[in-house]
């Protein structure tokens, strides 16, 4: 049954690659264009999957049901970070970087504090979709599934837009050459919040999808955000293909590690991966070089 | 009159004051100071690898982390004087840095950022996993109330981190450094060693958090994966230096002694909320003064005489 | 010029706000002498915040209803409580503050034995005996200090029910698993000779590290060990990643036991009906037919709308203690205190209190219970049983 055993880990690995992949995509879209990184992203998530569990205990409406709200949601809080907040920045390269990092560093805190005082330390989790199909001898976790194809589909759609809106092109253009792209009349300010804006929606979509796999509680946020920005590095910087597919990669390794190893190794990967690629492979997988 | 001179002054009679702090025999007001000195330490620390070399670091909690573990390996396993063992956890760290500088150091922004946060984890991870370290269950150090020992031990290594600032803003390293803060490229074309500088600055980074760690070890009496290698003293560290004024003299004394009173007052006053208040000032201070309060202040003051100077002199009318 | 000018009046602003905050926070006065001061912190922010908000109640619930009743030696009794934000150094800073600046007459202890370590300090340096409510690891018991206190069952203690059980029905084999960090090795480590004492055979023992990001690869490795009983020493997170791998895997042990996550009072509300047949370690249940206990929870759901799980009923307990030892001594003499607490047996909603010479808790003991109906109850051991078991363990529809 070694066959049956070792599908499974694949298996198993490529789902929580797509856990990965969504956690990822939203903190990608962000920092291609704005070279932010968003440390408010897990906090965002988690504040998503504790509403998500909240209204489904209360309501009974589904994390599936509750996507769009939680899109529409995200879209909301990162347009007001960056209209409110870091728009309120001076253009001088080096400190626009750096404080806006911090700043998004001090929204996670609020958001942390908001999530403590609305939802108390409890964790919470939503019981639906708990269980797999089981076929042919291998199990196939049905939320896991569900995120996986949700995170396919909302990676398609961004590529679609893109690749081919007129918006789309503009996003590309600043993330590739800012001053280039405000060259051609393209409103860099709105690009950069439309980005937020995305950014956020996705985070907040993921948090929907990650309600039914796992329990959180406030103070799990922080660890999400790195591993998100471990898989933006892993896949390439700017690149959504790159993203999923270095996604898929980390998600096998932590299964099979996990296995063959042990679960502390396994959960390694993504620190270890990180660094082994920032220090040998900068540019990651399909992405842009991060080095002098 | 100089300006410089009134801070030296000021600075004089904050230390004396703060020398004076556990003669008053209140362990409450000792613990206070104690982590502000702590924090002020840090942020100074971090201020020279990623304020004046301009390559911000989110895991120099590893090098703090390296010596609280040495503190606490050193006195259980090795039954070492605890100072002797923060010294040793100090000469380690800059032994170390030396490589993890050269490989870190390739790296640009939040890639440098994150990485080193990266490997802060791992470390954690690690330190989790090894028997040697104790695991997760941590290594419980003899029990003793340390804390006046440890306080004297942070100021002395505080002063030295604000000398070492002060050598560092006036010498001719210091000045590589900003210039490969400014443009690396540019830098390396005029004649500085880039590579070389950077790694200096950041061996002395990773030197004073190791020292600063030892103490933290002994005042503790516990070290545990989890509290040592912690995110949140981390990103504290940086907020303050950041709020303070990077890359300045002054900024991380400022910025560690405002923060962790208004951070404690905070908590105390609004037990509920305080994570949320504490978000929002920061958010604020940022917007409001986005180079940090010391760079403001300096501004607004230089200003002034700029515009005293500007003025025509006029005689009494 | 409008840049200079504001940001000339921000700074002002934030010097003035700073001050403000500084003054105000430090310039505490004394306490009044009137009412007794206990000082104390709870983890109302970071990794401990969800047990945090229950010890806080189960604090509170004891100091109204002793007031109520005229408070301790004629005097009200007053919390004073800090949040540590799970933080040991924070808690060092607020316990010196609570005895230097807010002259608290008594201190009872934090959680977690990180926090308990470092504070143990603080209960030497001013010798004022400290019960810790929550911390059932050995080792920090173990370090020759005079004043502190274990006030809850010993880790070793949670898992023997549920050996005996698998004992009694003829389960033979174990996978034990559960989270790399103090208190659940501590468990873990019990489990072993536990097992071999009552017939049984650990085949897989592996522990995950906290915060794990995937369950999926431990429970192949669980299933492939083919377990009738599965032990998993996990807290909340865990517990419920672990049930829904087990779930997904489809692997059905006879015996599903996980230690501290399940006996939170939402346990069954996050987890669906699979809870149903989950057995769980607990220190205490609302019908232990202990001293006062029935009185304790429905006077607990009146003030505070929700059931108390064993965290809040630990810190009542050590409230009890501490008013036990204080009734005993008639005074606040911290010495006379402390030997009391030491020394003596006192009847708790918890069961009996009574610690060794080191501090170490040995009088209490840990219950198995069981999730029945969205419903947490003791089914071992048959002293204190208030249903049947239900075994196997099996999957909802």
């Amino acid at each position: 049954m070694h066959v049956e055993l070792v599908t499974q880990l694949i298996i198993n690995g490529l789902l929580l690659g797509g856990v990965f992949a969504l956690a990822a995509l939203g903190l990608n879209v962000i920092f291609g264009v704005t070279r932010i990184v968003n440390l408010a992203h897990g906090q965002i998530v988690i504040l998503t999957a504790l509403t998500c569990a909240v209204i489904f205990q209360r309501f009974g409406i589904t994390p599936i049901e509750a996507l769009p709200g939680a899109l529409i949601g995200g879209a909301i809080l990162g347009t007001l970070i960056d209209r409110f907040l870091l728009r309120r920045l001076p253009e001088h390269a080096q400190t626009r970087e750096t404080t806006s990092l911090l700043i998004t560093f001090g929204v996670s805190y609020f958001l942390i504090g908001l999530s403590l005082a609305i939802f108390s330390g409890d964790f919470r989790s939503v019981a639906y979709l708990t269980d797999s199909w089981h076929i042919g001898g291998i199990d196939f976790p049905k939320a896991q599934i569900l995120s996986f194809a949700i995170a396919i589909v909302i990676a398609g759609i961004l590529a679609i837009v893109l690749r081919s809106t007129k918006v789309g092109r503009a996003l590309r253009a600043a993330s590739q050459n800012l001053d280039g792209a405000r060259a051609c009349g393209i409103d860099i300010g709105r690009m950069r919040t439309l980005s937020f804006a995305l950014g956020c929606a996705i985070a907040a979509a993921s948090g929907a999808l990650l309600s039914m796999i796992y329990a959180y509680n406030p103070d799990t946020g922080s660890q999400f955000t790195l591993i998100s920005f471990s898989v933006v590095v892993l896949g390439g910087l700017g690149s959504y293909a790159g993203a999923i597919v270095g996604a898929g990669l980390l998600g096998l390794a932590v299964s099979f590690v996990g296995f063959y190893g042990n679960t502390h190794l396994g959960s390694m990967m993504p620190y270890v991966v990180f660094i082994l690629v920032l220090l040998f492979r900068p540019s990651g997988i399909l992405g842009k070089p991060a080095t002098t | 009159m100089s300006l410089r001179i009134l801070g030296f002054a000021a600075l004089a009679v904050l230390l004396l004051a703060s020398a004076m702090v556990p003669l008053s025999g209140n362990g409450y007001i000792l613990s206070l100071f104690y982590i502000s000195l702590l924090f002020t330490g840090l942020a100074y620390g971090w201020n020279i690898i990623s304020g004046y070399a301009g390559y911000l670091s989110f895991g120099q909690i590893t090098f703090f982390g390296i010596g609280a573990y040495v503190v606490a390996i050193g006195t259980t396993r090795f039954h070492a004087e605890w100072w002797v063992c923060a010294l040793v956890g100090g000469a380690l760290c800059a032994v170390l840095a030396v490589p993890m500088g050269y490989l870190m150091l390739r790296l640009q922004g939040p890639f440098f950022a994150l990485g080193m946060l990266g490997l802060a984890q791992s470390l954690r991870i690690a330190t989790d996993t090894i028997p040697f370290t104790g695991g997760a269950e941590g290594i419980y150090l003899p029990p003793g109330s340390n804390a006046v020992a440890v306080y004297y031990w942070t100021l002395g290594i505080l002063i030295l981190a604000i000398l070492l600032t002060a050598w560092v803003d006036r010498s001719a390293f210091g000045l590589r450094l900003r210039a490969l803060r400014e443009d690396e490229r540019a830098a390396g074309t005029l004649g500085v060693d880039t590579t070389s500088s950077k790694v200096q600055a950041f061996v002395l980074s990773a030197i004073i958090p190791a020292l600063l760690g030892g103490g933290y070890a002994w005042y503790l009496t516990y070290v545990e994966p989890s509290s040592i290698y912690s995110t949140e003293i981390e990103l504290q560290t940086v907020a303050m230096a950041i709020l303070g004024g990077m890359g300045t003299l002054w900024g991380p004394l400022v910025g560690g002694i405002l923060m962790s009173q208004v951070s404690e007052s905070l908590s105390t006053r609004f037990p509920q909320t305080h994570l949320m208040i504490f978000g929002a000032l920061i958010v604020i201070l940022l917007i409001a003064l986005p180079r940090g309060i010391v760079p403001a202040i300096a501004e607004r003051l230089g200003r002034k005489k700029a515009a005293a100077k500007a003025r025509p002199q006029e005689a009494v009318t | 010029m409008k840049a200079a000018s504001r940001s000339k009046g921000i700074a002002f602003l934030l010097s003035a706000a700073i001050l403000v905050c500084f003054i105000g926070a430090n310039s505490r006065t004394a306490g009044a002498a009137d009412p007794i001061v206990i000082g104390t912190t709870v983890s109302q922010s970071g990794a401990y915040a969800d047990v945090g908000k229950y010890a806080l109640q189960g604090y509170q619930l004891y100091v109204n209803q002793v007031n109520a009743h005229g408070g301790w030696l004629g005097r009200q009794l007053q919390l004073k409580v800090y949040d540590d934000a799970s933080d040991p150094a924070t808690s060092v800073t607020e316990y010196q503050k609570l005895v230097q600046q807010d002259h608290v007459n008594l201190i009872v202890g934090p959680y977690s034995s990180a926090i308990t370590a470092a504070v143990a300090n603080i209960a030497d340096q001013y010798k004022m005996p400290m019960i810790s409510p929550e911390v059932a690891a050995v080792a920090p018991f173990k370090r020759n200090l005079k004043y502190i206190f274990q006030g809850t069952a010993t880790s070793d203690r949670y898992v023997y029910g549920a050996i005996q059980i698998a004992k009694q029905y003829g389960y033979k084999t174990i996978a034990l698993t559960g989270e790399d960090t103090a208190f659940p090795r501590s468990i873990a480590a019990a489990v072993p000779g536990m097992a071999e004492a009552a017939g049984l055979k650990v085949v897989f023992n592996e522990l995950y590290p906290h915060n794990a990001s995937d369950y999926t690869a431990i429970v192949q490795k669980i299933k492939q060990s083919n377990p009738d009983v599965v032990l998993a020493i996990s807290y909340f997170p865990d517990s419920v990643g672990i049930i829904r791998a087990l779930k997904q895997a489809n692997v059905t042990p006879k015996e599903l036991f996980f230690t501290i996550g399940p006996a939170e009072p939402n346990f069954a509300k996050e987890v669906g009906a699979d809870s149903q047949g989950v057995l769980f370690a607990n220190n205490w249940s609302p019908e232990l037919k202990t001293e006062g206990n029935a009185a304790f929870a429905k006077a607990f759901k009146a003030a505070f709308g929700v059931d108390p799980d064993y965290h809040a009923a630990q810190n009542y307990a050590a409230m009890q203690v501490l008013g036990a030892a204080i009734a005993s001594a008639k005074s606040l003499d911290n010495d006379k205190i402390r030997d009391y607490m030491a020394t003596h047996e006192v009847d708790t909603v918890c069961g009996t209190y009574h610690v060794d010479s080191t501090g170490m808790q040995t009088g209490y003991d840990s219950l198995t219970d069981q999730w029945q109906g969205g419903k947490q109850l003791v089914v071992y051991p048959s002293k204190w049983a208030q249903a049947k078991l239900i075994t196997p363990y099996s999957w909802a529809k």
